[in-house]
């Protein structure tokens, strides 16, 4: 563990398990981030339903890093830095749109949607011998799972497949249901909160406990968890899993909720007809015969993955949630906890639906999700005050968070998810995991990963 | 009632609503909430559109009916809703008060039917500035109201209003608070 910079200068803890307050306010941690953290991750910056045609185009970030996401002529989707390769004027400062070309306004340079350098005002005036092949727009790495648009800036890594590794499995389930696969639900909401990026992002790997108190509101009111107290039916109880490169999910024993719905019913493809998926009828259920194999259809079924986090700052859920009137209703969403600071961060957050479902149940899945996750979210309000009341104790860098309520891995009899597994209550073997892969980057991505229980 | 009066009359209504907002008194808001409502608020998404020459708006991100209005109210009276225990407080100015020509023609260019007896459509911009524990927030927002006269000719109820927030991204740490 003294290869792992964090641990050597005591942010953190391994013998008791806890985090330095500084790593959420300090600016030069911050600035490793940029420089390292952020660009050798894959991030999450688009979703290819939002670019549907060539000349389509989204303006986002990874990391600090202004990206056009583009839909090229061939049909291919780019990721280009936001910089014209001249003086380095921001080529767009709306949100999207659809261009043939991007024109840099102060002195006329122009780029392919691709990315290649195509125009330059007066160039026989100006140059003699101008090789535009070189100066083409920052071209990233870009790789495409479930719609999902990942980008990386073009130097030796894992390739997505890899980066993904085990969680391509769990993701599967959430959002590789179907054949025609999933879209946006409209552009994505983005709001500010005064916290450091890390704190939803620590909160989606995945915290279970938080929701008994933080969200005791939504259990007063009888929308979760009717039984008091019973933990069990308010969640807490699960199958947390950890995987390479620090991604995390949180998959939920449905006993408490919407088993009773199929239980007693043998057949497979009748259990899934009598309770479709999230955000799916059971016409559509099919689908899942060819898209899944038999051990993702049993988690599917019984213990799903509800939510989790994509290292390192993308995080998903799909998820039964009652509406207000009590029928089944759903939340799928999927965010990115993008840093504007050290102490700022914005949320971009999509809602998705299934391609084919019914328009009714497009309506449904963006209602229940909005109510509940998003700036104005009946569960999602109250933890973006936790981040920022976390972040203003903070200060300059006192206290700290403690990670020592251990689980140990425990793999349920039969359980087929690759993965750390750690089944029971939700514990914070998961976050303790989160920090772990948060100071291997830090080191240089080079260190061993350590598993878990082997840290003294 | 002349023109001059109705303006005035729903000044006075818009400008009493939002003290009772400000005021926290969110029970006593609903009172004058139809049962048929529908509430939106949009955020701006930053797209120009050429054809009609301004920006799209955006993503609903409050899409509600009396129930929903209704739970965001008892969820706050639960005292476990942190992000309004403490209370944030809000100061709000509604001013740039608009009420829709009420003559067929403009009605029917303009979407809303305030020909409709009995209805009234008023748009308004909000200032609204919000202090938690630690900050201070700025919000602004286009909002275009449908109000129902009551059955006195004098007060109003609402019917719906649609909510346009201005700034992507917003730099509100939630809304947890009604427009």
């Amino acid at each position: 563990m003294g290869g792992l910079a964090p641990v050597a200068s005591g942010l953190l803890d391994v013998e008791c398990r806890r985090v330095s307050a500084r790593v959420l306010v300090d600016e030069d941690l911050y600035q490793q981030e940029l420089d390292v953290l952020f660009p050798s991750s894959w991030n999450c910056v688009a979703h290819v339903t939002e670019i549907p045609e060539p000349g389509s185009y989204v303006v986002r970030r990874v990391g600090d890093q202004s990206v056009l996401v583009s839909r090229a002529k061939d049909g291919t989707v780019a990721v280009l830095g936001n910089q014209c390769s001249h003086r380095g004027m921001a080529l767009c400062t709306e949100s999207g749109g659809e261009r043939s070309s991007f024109e840099c306004p102060y002195h006329g340079w122009s780029y392919s949607l691709a990315g290649d350098l195509v125009g330059v005002t007066g160039e026989k005036h100006m140059y003699e011998d101008l090789d535009k092949t070189s100066r083409g727009l920052p071209r990233y790495s870009v790789g495409l799972r479930w719609g999902f648009v990942f980008a990386r800036p073009d130097v030796p890594g894992p390739t997505l497949d890899e980066y993904l590794r085990e969680s391509a499995w769990y993701l599967d389930i959430m959002f590789g249901r179907t054949l025609s696969g999933l879209e946006v639900c409209g552009p994505p909401q983005r709001w500010e909160i005064p916290a450091n990026w890390k704190l939803p992002a620590e909160q989606f790997s995945t915290d279970g406990y938080h929701a008994l108190r933080l969200h005791k509101s939504m259990i007063d009111l009888g929308l979760i968890g009717k039984v008091k107290p019973d933990y069990r039916a308010a969640s807490l109880y699960g199958v947390d899993i950890a995987t390479s490169f620090g991604h995390a999910f949180r998959c939920i024993d449905l006993a408490h909720s919407t088993q009773k719905l199929i239980e007693g019913t043998p057949d497979e493809r009748e259990q899934f007809r009598l309770r479709p998926p999230p955000g799916m009828v059971p016409d559509m259920t099919d689908d899942l015969f060819n898209t899944l194999d038999d051990g993702q259809r049993t988690a599917l079924l019984w213990n799903p993955p509800m939510m989790g986090q994509i290292f390192p700052n993308m995080a998903v859920m799909s998820m039964y949630l009652p509406t207000l009137r009590g029928e089944m209703g759903e939340v799928i969403t999927a965010r990115t906890w993008i840093p504007l600071g050290v102490d700022r961060t914005e949320i971009l957050s999509w809602v998705l639906v299934e391609a084919d479902a019914p328009e009714w149940l497009k309506e449904r899945t963006f209602e229940t999700t909005i109510r509940n996750f998003g700036i104005a979210g009946l569960f999602e309000e109250d933890d973006s005050e936790a981040w920022a009341r976390i972040h203003k104790a903070a200060g300059r860098g006192r206290g700290h968070l403690s990670y020592d309520s251990i689980l140990g891995e425990r793999r349920p009899e039969g359980w087929a998810g690759p993965g750390k597994v750690f089944a029971g209550p939700s514990r914070d073997d998961n976050q303790w995991e989160f920090w772990l892969e948060w100071a291997r980057v830090l080191s240089g991505r080079s260190a061993p990963i350590v598993p878990v229980g082997t840290l003294r | 009632m002349s023109c001059d009066s109705i303006t005035a009359r729903c000044s006075r209504h818009l400008h009493h609503e939002a003290l009772i907002l400000d005021e926290g008194r969110w029970q006593e808001w609903l009172t004058n909430v139809s049962r048929d409502i529908d509430y939106r608020v949009a955020a701006e998404n930053l797209r120009w559109e050429d054809g009609v020459g301004r920006w799209s708006t955006g993503p609903e991100i409050v899409r509600d009916d009396y129930l929903t209005l209704e739970t965001r109210v008892r969820r706050i009276e639960t005292k476990t809703a942190w992000a309004e225990n403490p209370r944030t407080r809000t100061r709000r100015i509604v001013g740039n008060i608009l009420v829709e020509d009420s003559d067929a023609e403009s009605a029917a260019a303009g979407g809303h039917d305030n020909s409709r007896e009995g209805f009234v459509t008023i748009q308004s911009s909000v200032m609204l500035v919000r202090y938690t524990s630690d900050r201070q927030e700025l919000l602004t927002c286009n909002r275009r109201d449908v109000f129902a006269w009551g059955a006195d000719g004098t007060s109003l109820q609402l019917v719906a209003r649609s909510a346009i927030v201005d700034g992507e991204p917003l730099a509100i740490r939630n809304l947890s608070i009604i427009l």
